[in-house]
């Protein structure tokens, strides 16, 4: 599968390539949106999956969100947030994304099994 | 003259019988009987002012029990030639039968004469008293009664009816009060109660013409003299059923300061005799005396009447207005102050006059720091006043001078803004916990970046040396970060909770929330032991988290304020009915029952001043509504306090 991880903080989307390479997924990573706007605009095949961090300077997750969902309609799409309240969640699954996972995350190791749950819903 | 004279003869000694024969023979209006007993039970029915006592009657017991009548008759001892030597002794008027009838009858015109300046001696006597005994004097009691009513003259409609309560007065006295029309005809008529009703209506047919003429003359304040046996008073005859003999009378006008015009109505008061006694020239200035400046006052009472509804009215609003005033003089003593003043300040209002201003509101020897009395005859800016010790209150005080005469008043004016102080605090309380809770959101935020990179790589680095191998000791470090970074994780978590919006009801383990509340009282816990109990090991009910968080964190830090941090704390969780019960229970010193139902108002505080808002209780019970919850609180003294909150565990059961 193809994944793309975009956050700010190095060591988050570090830590998410290294467990979703080890899972045996094709994973991409940006440090900020604009080099994810970038990577998305130029991806000759779609991601499968998209981890993006909500709150980065310059372009926000959301905005990086809406690019994915119109140029890669099928892409799951996981929304990561440090600090969110209903409403940001809610708007921002209405805008599309799967699911909005808090951070830090319960068990990182556990992500590549939710990878495989969506998958399975999108059959 | 020989009629006027009314004998009675005592005894059957043969003096007597010979007397009688001569008295009779003088058409003498005479009586006979023949004892003295008989002859003093007789005076009622006949009564005679000479007794004839024959030798046989006459013994000092006898003499005394005439001399004991009243009025007491003149006594004679019927004689022959020869006087008993007792009769010396007591030397009565003797009558000699041996007389001529003319001699005999002239004795006893001399006797009656003798009668009649006694009598009228006692009359002269009585009537000195009557008339300088004050309390005795029915003019001066009336008026003094009158000038009573009238003062308090509130109660009448009109001055006219306060004069018509000399009706009760002209009760207890030989007096009438008559009121008057327009043309000084006789409208009512008010008697002396002991006279018959039906003398009452008689006055009503007092011919209108007649007496009309008789009271027109009268003038205001002065005093007119009526006497039976003046033919112009003949109307006057039938005015009482006992014979008058002479009257005084007065006229009062009703002068009716509204319309600066005399009145139609007046009233005529007539104080009469039964006596042939005529008034004299002092009972003339008496009643002029007294009675004249009542007529003359008229007016002024109407106009004290007018103050005192004034100042009823004005005493009225004073006391009305609910926040509290006084007017003090220039050394801060109180002359006046409202109800609500003394509710202010905890006392008695007839106990305020004379008090000083600060020490009643401060408990202060000398005035208040700042004081505004005495600053400015002119209105000015209310003065911040912060009263300490027992009656401690944040007053805001504004003070007026008044200028009367050589005093000066200060009309003080003072509201008590505690509460809004309280809400002040309050507000900026809460706005601090909102600028808390944005800086915890901030902090979480920046906290959870660099937090969740420890966590997922430590993690990951615990699932990469499971396959790869690692150094033990390295695995146990890297568990040591895992777990901080989840205890931070952890505390983050509860921070947010506490500090973001209630969100929506959602099915909550209510253990998992007490564990987390107590978690958070843990610092006032310290010597409190806590019981849990529940009776499942994860009930769960519908509730708002955060809400219900905040609920036990607040009554978990009062039961524990209540116990003095000392004793024990039991929650309760129990199924009832369809709800979920959490009670928390302490073994502090209980709520008196009085205050136990205003725990939940905002502002009330059992603990010290100061330490508490009071709306710890309140918020409580705000939030257990929002939530559709209940809360019902019971207290034994020196037992403890429990409260109970009922929770839905159906969604909308609790609605």
């Amino acid at each position: 599968m193809k994944v793309l991880v975009v956050d700010d903080e190095k060591i988050i989307s570090g830590a998410l390539a290294r467990m979703l390479t080890r899972a045996g997924h094709e994973v991409q990573v940006a440090n900020h949106g604009v080099e994810a706007l970038h990577l998305v605009e130029a991806a000759n095949v779609p991601f499968d999956y998209c981890f993006l961090d909500l709150l980065m300077p310059e372009i926000s997750g959301a905005t990086v969100l809406d690019l994915v969902r119109t140029k890669m309609p099928k892409a799951t799409v996981f929304m990561m947030t440090a600090y969110g309240d209903m409403a940001v969640r809610e708007d921002l699954m209405k805008r599309g994304a799967a699911k909005v996972l808090a951070k830090p995350f319960d068990d990182i190791t556990k992500l590549p099994e939710l990878l495989v749950s969506t998958y399975r819903e999108n059959d | 003259m020989a009629s006027t004279l009314r004998v009675k003869l005592v005894g059957d000694d043969p003096e007597i019988i010979k007397l009688e024969s001569v008295i009779r023979g003088e058409r003498i209006s005479c009586s006979r009987s023949l004892n003295t007993d008989d002859a003093c039970d007789s005076q009622e029915l006949e009564a005679a002012d000479l007794f004839v006592l024959g030798a046989g009657e006459f013994s000092q017991g006898h003499v005394n029990q005439i001399q004991r009548l009243d009025p007491a008759p003149e006594i004679f001892l019927a004689a022959s030639k020869k006087v008993p030597n007792l009769a010396k002794v007591m030397s009565p008027a003797i009558l000699y039968v041996d007389w001529t009838p003319e001699e005999i009858v002239s004795q006893l015109e001399h006797g009656n004469a003798l009668y009649r300046r006694k009598k009228r001696l006692a009359a002269l006597r009585d009537h000195r008293n009557r008339s300088l005994n004050i309390e005795s004097n029915p003019a001066i009691n009336l008026v003094t009664n009158v000038m009573r009513r009238c003062t308090a003259a509130e109660q009448y409609p009109d001055i006219l009816s306060a004069l018509l309560t000399l009706r009760t007065v002209v009760d207890f006295h030989d007096s009438a009060l008559v009121t008057l029309g327009e043309n000084s005809e006789v409208l009512e008529a008010w008697h002396n109660s002991k006279e018959l009703r039906e003398t009452i209506h008689a006055v009503d047919l007092l011919g209108n013409g007649a007496t009309a003429s008789l009271f027109s003359g009268l003038e205001d304040g002065k005093v007119a003299f009526f006497s039976s046996s003046d033919p112009a008073c003949a109307t006057l005859e039938n005015f009482t059923s006992n014979p008058w003999s002479f009257a005084l009378a007065m006229r009062f006008s009703v002068f009716d300061p509204p319309r600066r015009s005399r009145s139609a109505k007046s009233a005529v008061l007539l104080l009469y005799r039964r006596e042939l006694l005529p008034f004299v020239e002092r009972d003339h200035w008496l009643m002029e005396l007294t009675y004249g400046p009542l007529a003359l006052a008229l007016e002024k009472v109407a106009m004290l009447k007018a103050i005192s509804q004034a100042s009823k009215e004005w005493r009225s609003t004073f006391d009305g207005i609910s926040e509290p005033l006084t007017v003090i003089d220039r050394n801060y003593t109180i002359v006046k102050a409202n109800k609500a003043f003394a509710r202010l300040v905890d006392q008695d209002i007839k106990k305020l006059k004379g008090r000083r201003c600060y020490t009643l509101l401060a408990n202060r020897r000398q005035p208040c720091l700042g004081c505004p009395v005495g600053l400015s005859f002119q209105p000015q800016v209310g003065t911040r006043i912060q009263l300490q010790g027992k009656l401690k209150r944040d007053l805001l005080a504004w003070s007026y001078g008044i200028r009367t005469g050589l005093d000066s008043y200060h009309f003080q004016f003072y509201r008590n803004v505690s509460k809004e102080t309280a809400l002040a605090s309050t507000l900026i309380q809460s706005e601090k916990m909102a600028a808390l809770g944005r800086l915890v959101g901030a902090v979480a935020h920046e906290i959870n970046n660099p937090l969740a990179g420890i966590l997922a790589t430590s993690q990951l680095m615990q699932e990469e040396a499971k396959q790869d191998g690692m150094d033990p000791s390295v695995l146990d470090d890297v568990e040591e970060i895992r777990s901080a970074a989840w205890r931070s994780k952890k505390i983050i978590d509860d921070l947010l909770g506490f500090t973001s919006e209630p969100k929506a009801l959602e099915e909550t383990n209510l253990l998992t929330a007490v564990n987390s509340a107590l978690a958070f009282a843990k610092s006032a816990m310290r010597e409190i032991s806590v019981r849990v109990h529940s009776e499942k090991a994860a009930p769960k009910a519908f509730v708002s988290v955060n809400s219900l968080q905040q609920v036990l964190f607040n009554l978990i830090t009062n039961a524990a304020q209540a116990m003095n941090g000392k004793g024990a704390l039991e929650i309760n969780i129990a199924r009832d009915g369809e709800y979920y019960r959490i009670d928390v229970r302490d073994n502090g010193p209980g709520i008196p029952q009085e205050k136990l139902n205003h725990v939940f108002d905002p502002f009330f505080t059992s603990k010290q001043e100061g330490s508490g808002t009071g709306l710890g209780l309140s918020i409580v019970k705000s939030l257990i509504q929002k939530m559709g919850a209940r809360i019902e609180v019971s207290s034994c003294s020196s037992k403890g306090t429990e409260f109970r909150i009922f929770l839905a565990r159906e969604h909308g059961a609790g609605e």
